[in-house]
């Protein structure tokens, strides 16, 4: 998804109801952040998982690890952008 | 035996029909799911359209493809995953999990039940591509 794709499908999440609209801003935020830092993450950070929540940027060894960090220290009042860098956590998903 | 390749199919890969559960507008409600048991999977991945058949819970956070025309997945709980497990006795049983679950940005591919939804119920998976049969057992 590139910038203009990621922005429409946050407000296809708006319309139905998945997020509100302070977790859409707050989404759209945390991956501008990830986009600006986008090519030393990639260099420097192959096979982790690497997330942006509250302006701060997470690098954990795994997916499950990255959402559990998020949920314990947020409990979902913040929203967190995040990739596996390298590979894929989602299977064909 | 509660695994088997798709019906119609000739990819030899496990499937099992199961349901996703959960809550829209505050009434029980489940859907049928087709689950490709993926082991390359951290957690279940479902159709958009399964998806907005239930209320979420807790938004967690989304997860977007980097290349232009990719797909994107939201990870939230409200959804609860079900599906079919064997014992030692060759007995099904149905088991849940409430783990996370990604809810992809269109209808492409298979439905995925990941490796934290078997590890949440304590179940392991063997699957013969040979003859196309597995288990996942308890």
């Amino acid at each position: 998804m590139n910038e203009q794709e990621f922005l429409n499908w946050l407000e296809t999440l708006l319309g139905e109801r998945r997020l509100t609209p302070e977790q859409t801003d707050d989404l759209r935020r945390q991956r501008e952040l990830f986009d600006a830092e986008r090519q030393v993450i990639e260099a420097e950070f192959q096979g982790r998982a690497v997330g942006y929540i509250a302006d701060q940027q997470w690098v954990q060894d795994c997916v499950p690890d990255l959402l559990d960090r998020a949920v314990r220290v947020f409990g979902g009042s913040r929203q967190l952008y995040f990739e596996p860098i390298g590979y894929t956590a989602f299977g064909e998903g | 035996m509660n695994l088997a390749r798709s019906s119609g199919s000739s990819s030899r890969r496990p499937y099992q029909t199961g349901r996703a559960v959960g809550q829209k507008n505050g009434s029980q409600t489940a859907t049928q799911v087709d689950w490709l048991v993926d082991t390359g999977s951290d957690y279940a991945v479902v159709w958009r359209t399964i998806g907005n058949a239930f209320d979420v819970v807790l938004a967690v956070g989304v997860t977007a493809s980097p290349t232009t025309g990719g797909g994107g997945i939201q990870v939230v709980t409200g959804i609860t995953t079900e599906f079919e497990v064997e014992d030692s006795y060759g007995v099904a049983h149905t088991r849940q999990s409430s783990k996370y679950v990604g809810i992809k940005s269109n209808n492409a591919k298979s439905n995925v039940l990941g490796m934290e939804q078997l590890a949440d119920v304590g179940a392991s998976v063997t699957w013969d591509p040979s003859s196309n049969q597995g288990t996942m057992r308890i």
